[in-house]
């Protein structure tokens, strides 16, 4: 004697475990993805600030490089200016015109004199007759008027350059001549108002096609606004003038991806003009005696500064950004387009994988079944075959010898073989269900007379487990179309099965009868019933309830099967209702002949 | 005195034959045709072996035997002999005591 305890340790589900690492794998890799497409968009808008500004910075270079060209071609000689004004003026104007690609921008001369308003004070050139003309002070040149205040160098509400023309004074010393600006005289400057539209048309617009792209086609919007108002529009791509009806909208502030200043005089540019060397107004510049820039800052605080290369001040300030919408916009669309066919990649991955396990699984479950089928039949078919050869044993060992009981085992030979017939023949009907094997011809039938039929079949086996089948009949039933031998069949099944998973002593009531033009055959057990977990699943082949298993009753799991694609064929319905320890009703409904 | 011998199987044909071949062999033969009754005749004592069948209705060979084994085992003077045709001999010896 000894006992033994037989420990049952949860097998790991390695299907589950692998199917776990990989969606946690996809999920990282969803994720990394999303990081590292993030940094990808950090730099490609990088890159693509980087080249607008370029473009930008390069536009306000060119701008600001003709500005400060005609800035410095009007300096004139003071002593030229004290002799000859108008032919100075005239001339350096000439020397302008010759030299640069936007004439039209210059609209009008002036040489300011003194502080005054009057025509005393100012002169007009007129530059075809070389005179300077006695006139008027613009009333917007009035606060660019030189005085004993430092004025600027441009003024960007006319707009206007004002070059400072002083008087000097020369000091001579032996050899050497000292030239000192006189800082209390009055004050001279030649004023040259420009001219917007031609600013626009023949400065702005060129430029604009030249870094930006021609209007039309160009990814990019541009406008230029004045620094000290803004609601002040210089220009708008698009080719429309501004405020002209379907100008395109203004870029503000806040949704350009660029801005940088322009409509100022340069530093560098000055620089790069100084230098000896081939360039338009560089010729003349070297000889004469001095260059004077005064500019304020724009800011408040009002500093005198002098603007270096780079530095993003000046009167105008451009604003761009792309077409299609700001930066951040292009980028974050760009980034959800690249994310969302990563992710649906994955995910795609995610279902397929999620598919194969499934089908995997469902492969596997129908292996089982089919393995518990053959183990099944092979058990259903055995034990009539050890009935037969343990008969045969004892007859032919000679252990039963009196007539009575050879002819007891005859019968008994002869029950087991019909036996065995009728479960080859439900294997075979099953097998030729499943291949999809078409059934007999149509023909009508007599639904009483079947059921009649199989309950007096059943009655023998019935009456030895001490289970009565009672028939009944409600009202007359028409005949239905149908395969006779299969209807037979499946009605066998039910009623074998109400037999077999009934106790001893039970009944099982077999009715038949016609309900809104169908007839109806319904059979009630008393039996074990069948879990409400189970009763969905008891017509698939193969399966077998709980309850059935646990009672250790024999089957196949392939009757209701059988009766399914009986009743399915037939274009009926199978009703199976059941409560688990008292019993099963099945009922099936078939359409009767017309 | 014939050992007296009780056989439990559900199966009525091989009930008959296999009754009639052990009267043959000189036993006593009593027969139960499911677990449940097979168990309760069993238990009452009195026979020096008893056949069982493993796939019993109501409560199946293995179960029978190891009730059994629990309520007579200490002074027990009958064997369990288990018959199947399909069971695997492994299964057989773990619920051996």
């Amino acid at each position: 004697m000894f006992s033994r305890t037989v420990k049952f340790v949860r097998r790991i589900s390695w299907p589950i475990v692998t199917a776990a690492v990989l969606l946690a794998l996809l999920a990282t890799l969803a994720t990394l993805q999303y990081r590292w497409l993030g940094d990808v968009s950090e730099a490609e808008r990088e890159r693509m600030r980087t080249s607008l500004r370029a473009r930008a910075s390069d536009f306000a270079e060119s701008f600001d490089a003709e500005l400060t060209r005609t800035y410095v071609a009007f300096h004139v000689d003071a002593d030229r200016l004290d002799a000859d004004a108008a032919g100075a003026i005239a001339d350096a104007f000439a020397r302008w015109q010759a030299s640069t690609s936007a004439p039209a921008i210059v609209k009008a001369i002036y040489l300011f004199d003194g502080a005054g308003d009057g025509p005393g004070h100012t002169q007009r050139l007129d530059a075809e007759h070389r005179t300077l003309v006695a006139s008027e002070r613009p009333a917007n040149l009035r606060t660019a008027s030189p005085g004993t205040e430092v004025f600027e160098a441009i003024d960007a509400r006319v707009p206007a350059l004002v070059v400072p023309a002083p008087r000097v004074t020369r000091i001579q010393d032996g050899h050497r001549f000292t030239i000192i600006t006189d800082p209390s005289a009055i004050s001279r400057a030649i004023v040259i108002v420009l001219d917007r539209d031609a600013l626009r048309t023949q400065l702005v617009e060129p430029l604009v096609a030249r870094y930006f792209g021609d209007a039309r086609s160009s990814e990019y919007v541009v406008s230029i606004v004045r620094r000290d108002d803004p609601a002040e529009i210089v220009f708008a791509s698009g080719g429309n003038a501004p405020g002209a009806p379907g100008a395109p909208a203004v870029v503000d502030a806040r949704s350009a991806d660029v801005t940088t200043g322009l409509f100022d005089v340069r530093l560098n540019e000055l620089n790069r003009l100084a230098a000896p060397g081939p360039g338009r107004g560089a010729a003349a510049l070297h000889e004469r005696m001095a260059i004077t820039i005064v500019r304020r800052a724009n800011g408040v605080d009002a500093k005198r500064i002098l603007m270096a290369a780079g530095d993003s001040q000046g009167a105008w300030q451009l604003r761009a950004r792309y077409r299609s919408g700001s930066l951040d916009a292009i980028v974050a669309r760009s980034r959800r387009r690249n994310l969302a066919i990563g992710l649906g990649v994955l995910g795609l991955l995610g279902a397929s994988f999620v598919l194969v396990i499934v089908s995997a699984q469902r492969q596997q479950r129908l292996a089982r079944q089919q393995m518990e089928f053959v183990a099944a039949v092979s058990h259903e078919l055995r034990t009539p075959l050890a009935v037969i050869r343990s008969a045969g044993e004892n007859l032919a060992d000679g252990v039963v010898e009196d007539g009575e009981q050879v002819k007891r085992y005859g019968a008994l030979i002869r029950a087991e073989g019909r036996r065995l017939t009728d479960m080859v023949e439900r294997v075979m009907q099953f097998a030729g269900i499943a291949s999809g094997a078409r059934a007999q011809p149509r023909a009508p039938v007599d639904i009483r007379a079947l059921v009649a039929d199989v309950v007096t079949a059943t009655g023998a086996d019935a009456r030895e487990r001490g289970i009565t089948v009672n028939m009944r009949q409600h009202g007359a039933v028409p005949p239905v179309v149908g395969d006779a031998d299969a209807l037979r069949s499946a009605v066998e099944n039910i009623v074998g099965n109400a037999v077999k998973y009934s106790p001893g002593g039970s009944v099982v009531d077999v009715s038949v009868g016609s309900e809104n033009g169908r007839a109806r055959i319904r059979v009630v057990d008393r039996g074990l019933g069948i879990d409400a977990a189970d009763l969905p699943h008891v017509v698939k082949p193969f399966y077998r309830g709980r309850r059935a298993v646990d009672a250790q009753i024999r089957g196949t799991g392939i009757g209701l099967s059988v009766v399914r694609s009986v009743v399915d064929d037939h274009g009926g319905e199978l009703l199976i209702a059941s409560r688990p320890g008292e019993g099963t009703t099945v009922d099936v409904l078939l359409d009767v002949a017309h | 005195m014939m050992p007296k011998l009780l056989l439990v199987e559900d199966e009525a044909g091989l009930r008959l034959t296999l009754s009639d071949r052990l009267a043959s062999e000189g036993y006593a033969v009593e027969t139960a045709s499911d677990g449940q009754s097979g168990f309760e005749r069993a238990a009452r004592g009195g026979y020096d072996l008893v056949v069982l069948d493993v796939m019993l209705p109501r409560m199946n060979g293995f179960d029978v035997c190891r009730e059994l084994r629990r309520s007579i085992c200490p002074h027990a003077s009958s064997s369990c002999c288990g018959i199947s045709s399909n069971i695997a001999a492994r299964r057989c010896r773990a619920t051996s005591c």
